[in-house]
C-alpha cells in the first residue's frame, strides 16, 4: 500500500517535471522562431550598428524576460560574428552555419565544449539586396531535467500532505475493507464446505447495510443448503428403502416356483417373472408389452387370457383354471389361473390380472401314480390271501381228508402269510417313511447271516425257476449297527427286482465285500438293463422305466425308492451301474464308523 | 372232457385250483405267465381261461386283446381273477365275449359251480353265462 503511494507520488513529480520541461521548451521555440523571423526581416545595418551604438541585439537581451535566453548573434557568410549580446557569463558557440540556402530559418543543439553547456539555437539569413548578408543567431538554454530552486515549496507542499495522508488512508481503508475481506473469508469457508461464518463487524453506513444484508443472504443461504441437505437424506433413505423393497419383492417372484404374469388393462402383459421362460418356453422379450394373441399359439389359452380380463371387472371374481400343455413339450401339463388385481385406493378399478402358472406335471403324474400304487398294492395283496381263501376253502371240504394235502396247504397257508406280512411291513416302512417318524431300531448284526437270510428266502420261494443264484461273500464279517428289519426289506427288494428283471437262464448274485472303513453289499442281475436316463430316476417314488419289459412286470415302483430311504437312514450309500440289455449292479455301501457313531448317538 | 388253462405268476394259486378243478372233473393245465399261455392257446383253444391281470412277460389284458385277435370266432369262456380296482376299470374289455370278473379272493368251490352251470346249459344248447 505504502509502496504504491509512494510509485504514484514518484509519478507525479516525474510527470510534473516532464510538463515543465515541455513547457520551457514550446515557450523556447516559439520565442526563438518569432525572434528569428523579425530579426531576419530587419536591414543589415540595424542589425550591425556603428560602433559605440546600442544595437536591436542589445536592446533585446536587455528586454529579454526569458529565463532561458542564452544569447542573441549575427554573423556574416563566412560564420564570423559582427554583433552578438549574450547572457552574463555566457561564451557564444563558434559554430559555422550549414551552408543551406533552403534551410533559411533553422533550429539546432549544439554542445558547448567551453562551459559543457547544451544550446538549443535558432538561425535566419539576413539579406541585402537579394543576396545573402550574413545571418542571425538566437541560442536558448537547452532545457533539461532537474529540480529547479523555485519549485521546491510546490513540491513540498503538494508532497507532505501525501505522505501524512497516505497512511492515514490506508489504516482507514484497512478498517473499512477489514468486514469485505472477512465476508471473502466466509465465502472461501463456504464454497470448502466450511463450517458456518458471520461478519462478526457492524460498521455503521452503507457498508453495514451492505453486510448486514450479506449476513442475512448467508443465512438464508445456510438454512436452504440444510433443507435441501435433509430432503436429500430423507430421500436417499427413502430411495434406499424403496429399492430394498423392489428387491425384495422382485426376489420373492423371482424365487416363487410358479410363472407370474401381469396383464394390464389394455391386456398386454406388463410384467414377467423368469419362471415364465421355463414354463412357457419364450423369452422375457417376447411377452412383455404384447398381447397373448402375439405370443400364444394355444387357442385356450389366448381365449382364457382374454375372456378372464372383460368379465374380471367384477370384485372378487376369481375364475376356474385351465389346464395346457405346452407347445415345446406335449408330456407337460400347466395349469394356468388368473386374479384380478385392484387398485388399492379404489377396490372396484380393475388394474389387470395377475395370471399364475404352475408346472403340474408331477402333481398329475403322482396322481396317476398313487392310482396305479393302489391298484398295485391291492393286487399286492390280493394275490397272497387269493391263495390263502382257496387253500383254507380246499382244506375245510373234502381234500382236508388227505394228509398230504393238510402238510401241503398248511406250508403254502405258511409262507403267504410270511409273504403278506413282508408286503405289509414294505409299506409300514414306507409309511413310517412318508410321515417322517421312523425309529431307528439299531442292533448289532452279523450281516453274513442276514444276508444269508434273505438270499435263502428269496431262493426258495423261487418264483421263477429258471434263474441261477449265486452268493459271494467272506466267511467272517464285522457286525454292522443297523436297523435289521429295514436292512432286511432293502436287500429284498433289490433281490426281489434282480429276479423279476432278469432273462430266462439268468443269474442273480448276491455279494458282500468288507473293507477297512465300509462293507458292501451288491446284488447283480444279467437282466434288462437300466438306461442312463432311467438310472437318474429309478429312486424316485412311482417311477417305473418306460420299457415294456419293465412294465410286464408286477411292480409299484416302490421297492428302489424304499431301499434308497433304508440306506440314507443309515448314511449308506446306495449306487447302481447298468448296462441297457445286459444287467444291472446295485451296490449298498454302509461306513463303519458311521455304523459305530450310529451306535454311540452321535448322529 | 372240459379242458381249462390257468395263467398265474403265482404257483401255489396254480396248483390249489388245478387240484381242486381236477377233483371236480376238468382237466387242467397252468401257465407262469401271459406269454406261455398263449402259446398253450395257439397250440389248443381250452374251453375255460382262467387268468390273472398282473403276470410278468404279458399281462392278463394283453393276453385277452390277443386272444380275440388272433381268434374272433372261438368258443372259450374267460375268466379274469383280479382285484376290485381293476374290476372298476375294466372298459377295456368291452370288444370281449364271455368274460367273466372274478373278484380275489375267489371261492373255488362258486366257480366250479359256475362252471358246471355254464356246460349243463352249453349241453342244453346255449351259454347262460351273462357277463
Amino acid at each position: 500500500m505504502i509502496v504504491a503511494s509512494l510509485v504514484v507520488m514518484g509519478l507525479i513529480v516525474f510527470l510534473l517535471f516532464d510538463y515543465q520541461l515541455d513547457t520551457r521548451l514550446k515557450q523556447a521555440r516559439s520565442q526563438g522562431v518569432g525572434l528569428a523571423r523579425v530579426l531576419s526581416g530587419m536591414a543589415w545595418d540595424e542589425l550591425v550598428p556603428e560602433r559605440g551604438r546600442q544595437g536591436v541585439l542589445q536592446a533585446l537581451r536587455q528586454g529579454q524576460s526569458n529565463p532561458d535566453f542564452a544569447y542573441a548573434a549575427v554573423v556574416d557568410i563566412q560564420g564570423k560574428p559582427v554583433n552578438e549580446s549574450s547572457a552574463p557569463g555566457i561564451v557564444i558557440p563558434d559554430q559555422p552555419i550549414p551552408n543551406d540556402p533552403l534551410a533559411w530559418l533553422g533550429e539546432r543543439k549544439i554542445h558547448s565544449a567551453s562551459d559543457g553547456r547544451n544550446f538549443l539555437e535558432f538561425h535566419a539569413p539576413v539579406f541585402n539586396g537579394g543576396d545573402i548578408r550574413g545571418y542571425v543567431r538566437l541560442g536558448y538554454f537547452q532545457p533539461e531535467a532537474g529540480l529547479q530552486y523555485e519549485d521546491l515549496p510546490f513540491f513540498a507542499m503538494f508532497t507532505l500532505p501525501v505522505f501524512l495522508l497516505t497512511p492515514l488512508f490506508y489504516f482507514l481503508l484497512r478498517r473499512e475493507i477489514r468486514p469485505l475481506r472477512q465476508m471473502n473469508e466466509n465465502l472461501e469457508g463456504l464454497i470448502e464446505g466450511g463450517t458456518e461464518k458471520r461478519v462478526e463487524l457492524h460498521p455503521s453506513g452503507e457498508l453495514g447495510d451492505f453486510i448486514q444484508s450479506f449476513n442475512r443472504f448467508i443465512n438464508s443461504a445456510q438454512n436452504r443448503i440444510q433443507t435441501l441437505e435433509s430432503e436429500q437424506s430423507g430421500m436417499l433413505t427413502s430411495s434406499k428403502l424403496l429399492s430394498y423393497r423392489h428387491a425384495r419383492i422382485e426376489s420373492i417372484l423371482k424365487a416363487l416356483p410358479d410363472a407370474i404374469l401381469v396383464i394390464d388393462e389394455g391386456g398386454c402383459v406388463n410384467y414377467a417373472n423368469d419362471k415364465t421362460v421355463a414354463l412357457l418356453g419364450k423369452t422375457l422379450e417376447s411377452i412383455i408389452g404384447k398381447k397373448p394373441q402375439e405370443w400364444c399359439k394355444d387357442p385356450n389359452l389366448i381365449t382364457y387370457l382374454s375372456g378372464h380380463n372383460a368379465s374380471g371387472g367384477q370384485v372378487g371374481y376369481i375364475s376356474d383354471s385351465i389346464r395346457i400343455a405346452p407347445q415345446y413339450d406335449p408330456e407337460k401339463l400347466l395349469e394356468v389361473k388368473a386374479y384380478p388385481l385392484f387398485s388399492p385406493k379404489d377396490g372396484a378399478h380393475l388394474l389387470g390380472n395377475m395370471v399364475v402358472i404352475r408346472d403340474c406335471t408331477e402333481e398329475q403324474l403322482a396322481k396317476k401314480n398313487r392310482g396305479e400304487f393302489i391298484a398295485q398294492i391291492s393286487h399286492e395283496l390280493k394275490t397272497p390271501l387269493n391263495v390263502l381263501a382257496m387253500y383254507s376253502e380246499a382244506l375245510l371240504g373234502e381234500d382236508g381228508n388227505s394228509e398230504s394235502f393238510r402238510v401241503e396247504g398248511l406250508n403254502v397257508i405258511h409262507d403267504e402269510v410270511e409273504r403278506l406280512s413282508t408286503l405289509i411291513n414294505n409299506m409300514l416302512a414306507i409309511s413310517r417313511f412318508e410321515l417322517g417318524g421312523i425309529q431307528m431300531n439299531r442292533q448289532r448284526v452279523r450281516l453274513g447271516e442276514l444276508l444269508e437270510d434273505a438270499f435263502n428266502n428269496i431262493t426258495q420261494s423261487g418264483r421263477d425257476r429258471d434263474l441261477e443264484y449265486e452268493i459271494d461273500m467272506p466267511r467272517e464279517m464285522n457286525a454292522l449297527n443297523v436297523d435289521k428289519e429295514l436292512l432286511r426289506i432293502a436287500v429284498n427288494n433289490l433281490l426281489t427286482n434282480a429276479i423279476k428283471y432278469n432273462k430266462p437262464n439268468g443269474t442273480v448274485t448276491l455279494t458282500a465285500q468288507e473293507f477297512d472303513d465300509a462293507i458292501e453289499i451288491s446284488v447283480h442281475d444279467t437282466g434288462v438293463g437300466i438306461s442312463p436316463e432311467d438310472q437318474q430316476k429309478i429312486f424316485e417314488k412311482f417311477y417305473r422305466a418306460d420299457d415294456d419289459k419293465v412294465r410286464e412286470q408286477a411292480g409299484h415302483g416302490l421297492g428302489l425308492s424304499l431301499v434308497q430311504q433304508i440306506v440314507h437312514f443309515h448314511h449308506g450309500k446306495l449306487s447302481v451301474e447298468s448296462e441297457h440289455g445286459k444287467g444291472s449292479t446295485f451296490t449298498i455301501r454302509l461306513e463303519k464308523d458311521m455304523a459305530t457313531r450310529l451306535q454311540a448317538g452321535v448322529v | 372232457m372240459k379242458k381249462i388253462l390257468i395263467a398265474d405268476d403265482e404257483p401255489h394259486a396254480i396248483r390249489i385250483l388245478r387240484q381242486s378243478l381236477e377233483r371236480a372233473g376238468y382237466q387242467v393245465e397252468g401257465a407262469p405267465n401271459g406269454l406261455a399261455a398263449l402259446e398253450k392257446v395257439r397250440e389248443q383253444v381250452p374251453d375255460v381261461l382262467i387268468t390273472d391281470i398282473q403276470m410278468p412277460r404279458m399281462s392278463g389284458k394283453e393276453l385277452c386283446a390277443q386272444i380275440v385277435e388272433e381268434m374272433p370266432q372261438r368258443d372259450l369262456l374267460i375268466f379274469i381273477l383280479t382285484s376290485r380296482t381293476e374290476i372298476e376299470h375294466r372298459e377295456w374289455s368291452a370288444n370281449i365275449d364271455n368274460l367273466v370278473f372274478l373278484e380275489k379272493p375267489i371261492s373255488i368251490r362258486k366257480l366250479i359251480a359256475n362252471l358246471d352251470e355254464h356246460f349243463s346249459h352249453e349241453k342244453a344248447g346255449g351259454s347262460s353265462l351273462a357277463r
